[in-house]
């Protein structure tokens, strides 16, 4: 069976398996780093919500990224929000790609009828740009944090809704499909436990995006007041909170969470990037 | 052409017409109650009962549709909750000001993207390849309220370059007559060149944060699909022929490539209008991303509908006018082979 499934194009895996691959271990050693941050630190570091010291004092050796204007350590702030970071961009990442495959891979496999019915309902998801649809939905259904990650992964399902189908389209014809038909296996059965897995690749590149797109997305909803709230730690929200004291000169208030975003969405950008092939 | 332009003005229809029964649907769903929002906490319930039928929410959801449609044909989007003015009235008078900052941006990403996708392509597996790739991820990976705040920081508050985020031109500077809304447009058509001046330098760095993140897309799209047009049979065949390498480069290679690079574009300014609401929040630029904001703090759903209703229009029209050029370029699209 493993023979038949192989797809006639070189398996990328594979071939680049010999060339040394700089990004992709870049991308995760910081991605670990930060899991390892995430999981310990809490215990290790100040109380996030704790005024432990005085209002806007700059980076020093005491405090690495300085405090706020409560004086809370922004170190320890960003610390703690790396678990809720993470957790929100993988499971908004999850969700859209679980709900956006199955789509997909019905309406590949099936063709027909419903493939147009899907393709025209994609077309008006990806009418809106992404941002904005994550924004009315949230406002439409309630402000939570559960709604911000169903509205987000809603607006990212057309994207994985479109790759999948396009492999499965190709997939179908393949004799695997084929025989696992005369076998008789029925056309859900088919679609799901046969061509699924042999579609669902690029899927998994684009879930590496979508979770750093999910967290620029939190980081934005933030700004604009819904979403996440102060005080929760989060870094979208820390971002959001020091925006004003930018202009007054207390740069390190939103530096250094907007950096820690920049860092772990350019980590995910390798990964994902690495896994499409794309590299040299 | 004529049957693929109809072809895809249909699509185009089909797709406009699902975009306002998913607006219309997805503010009607909430669990919220529009009267109860806009008249505030101490109205009465029959207070809220008479706004209710007033505002035609008693009646049966098709009913409401059709008076929404009805409206729509008309330009009429409602009236916004917060303001009191036609919705059609607050969205469109700002719309120039969208307009001018997502061109600037789109300038911008394309005059940084596409030299830079292209030395990429060219120069595949070496040094130079790898900066600009890196500089697409990094391009990528920056919230854009940070990658503003940093230019703010950088080159307002030290190095004084350019005007703080105070909107499209600075505190008491006369707007010029308006012709088409846009400043720098309506300064060089009026002659009044200080204007133009004045309102490119408080573009520049609104713009500046929407193109810098633009910029990568448009980066690795053109890279990719150049590099995809280096092995293809109509450049081996132009170059068995001898065609001087400059000329493959420009006429032949660059003519393919431009297909996919041109879905990019469409998928940029889709980025640069759903980036808006954020940017002009953080300069102050009077555009409809604002307003969008506004309704979102006071809860104006209709606004709201209104912004997202206009926002996916534009981006319908533009991916039209995008399949358009297509059929310019392609000429087997042209000549009436299948949509691709």
């Amino acid at each position: 069976m493993t023979a038949l499934t192989t797809p006639a194009a070189p398996d990328t895996l594979r071939t680049t398996a010999r060339r040394r691959r700089p990004f992709l271990v870049l991308g995760v050693v910081v991605i670990g780093a930060l899991l390892i941050v995430g999981i310990i630190g809490p215990f290790v570091v100040a109380d996030p919500a704790a005024r432990i010291a005085a209002p806007f004092l700059p980076p020093s050796a005491e405090h690495w990224f300085g405090t706020d204007s409560y004086g809370r350590d922004i170190l320890a702030r960003c610390i703690h929000a790396i678990r809720l970071d993470l957790a929100l961009g993988v499971s908004v990442a999850l969700l859209a790609m679980v709900i956006g495959s199955a789509v997909g891979v019905v309406s590949g496999y099936l063709g027909g009828k419903v493939d147009d019915v899907v393709m025209r309902l994609v077309d008006i998801l990806m009418a809106f740009p992404g941002f904005i649809l994550a924004m009315i939905l949230l406002v439409s259904v309630g402000d939570s944090i559960p709604n911000l990650a169903i509205a987000l992964a809603i607006a990212q399902i057309a994207p994985f809704v479109r790759l999948v189908r396009a492999k499965s389209l190709s997939e179908r014809e393949l004799d695997y499909v084929a025989a696992a038909r005369v076998s008789g296996a029925g056309w859900l059965r088919t679609a799901f436990a046969h061509v699924l897995p042999n579609s669902i690749r690029p899927a998994a590149v684009q879930l590496t995006l979508v979770c750093g797109y999910s967290i620029l997305n939190v980081a934005g909803l933030a700004y604009l007041g819904v979403g996440i709230h102060p005080p929760t730690a989060e870094w979208g929200v820390m971002v959001a909170e020091g925006a004003s004291n930018m202009l007054t000169g207390q740069w390190w208030t939103a530096f250094f969470p907007g950096l820690l975003i920049a860092i772990t969405v350019a980590a995910l950008h390798f990964i994902g990037d690495d896994l499409a092939g794309d590299g040299a | 052409m004529v049957r693929y332009l109809l072809r895809r003005l249909a699509i185009s229809a089909i797709t406009v017409v699902g975009l306002v029964l998913v607006v219309f649907l997805v503010v009607r769903i909430l669990p919220g109650d529009a009267a109860a929002a806009r008249l505030g906490p101490e109205a009465t319930q029959d207070d809220i009962d008479a706004l209710r039928t007033r505002m035609g929410l008693d009646q049966p959801i098709w009913v409401q549709l059709g008076d929404y449609l009805a409206g729509l044909v008309r330009g009429d989007m409602g009236t916004a909750i917060s303001t009191g003015r036609p919705v059609a009235d607050e969205l469109l008078s700002r719309l120039p000001a969208t307009i001018e900052l997502a061109a600037g941006g789109l300038l911008i990403a394309l005059l940084l993207g596409f030299p830079l996708g292209m030395l990429a392509a060219s120069r595949r597996g070496r040094t130079s390849d790898a900066a600009a790739r890196l500089f697409a991820v990094l391009g990528s990976s920056m919230a854009p309220l940070w990658l503003g705040l940093l230019l703010i920081y950088g080159l307002y508050s030290l190095a004084g370059l350019f005007p703080g985020p105070v909107g499209r031109l600075p505190i008491g500077t006369p707007p010029p007559t308006s012709i088409t809304g846009l400043f720098v447009l309506d300064g060089l058509l009026t002659g009044n060149l200080d204007v133009v001046w004045q309102s490119m330098r408080a573009l520049a760095l609104p713009a500046l944060t929407l193109g810098l993140g633009a910029s990568a897309a448009v980066l690795k799209m053109v890279r990719s699909a150049m590099i995809a047009t280096e092995d293809a049979g109509f450049t081996r065949t132009a170059r068995a022929y001898g065609v001087p390498a400059s000329q493959v480069l420009w006429r032949d290679r660059l003519r393919n490539a431009m297909l996919q690079v041109l879905t990019a574009i469409g998928l940029v300014i889709g980025f640069l209008l759903g980036g808006n609401v954020i940017v002009e929040r953080l300069f102050s630029w009077p555009g409809m991303g604002r307003i969008a904001y506004d309704a979102l703090g006071s809860n104006d759903l209709e606004l709201l509908q209104g912004y997202a209703l206009i926002v996916g229009v534009i981006y319908i029209a533009l991916n039209f006018v995008v399949d358009l050029v297509y059929g310019v370029i392609d000429p087997r699209i042209r000549l009436g082979g299948r949509a691709a």
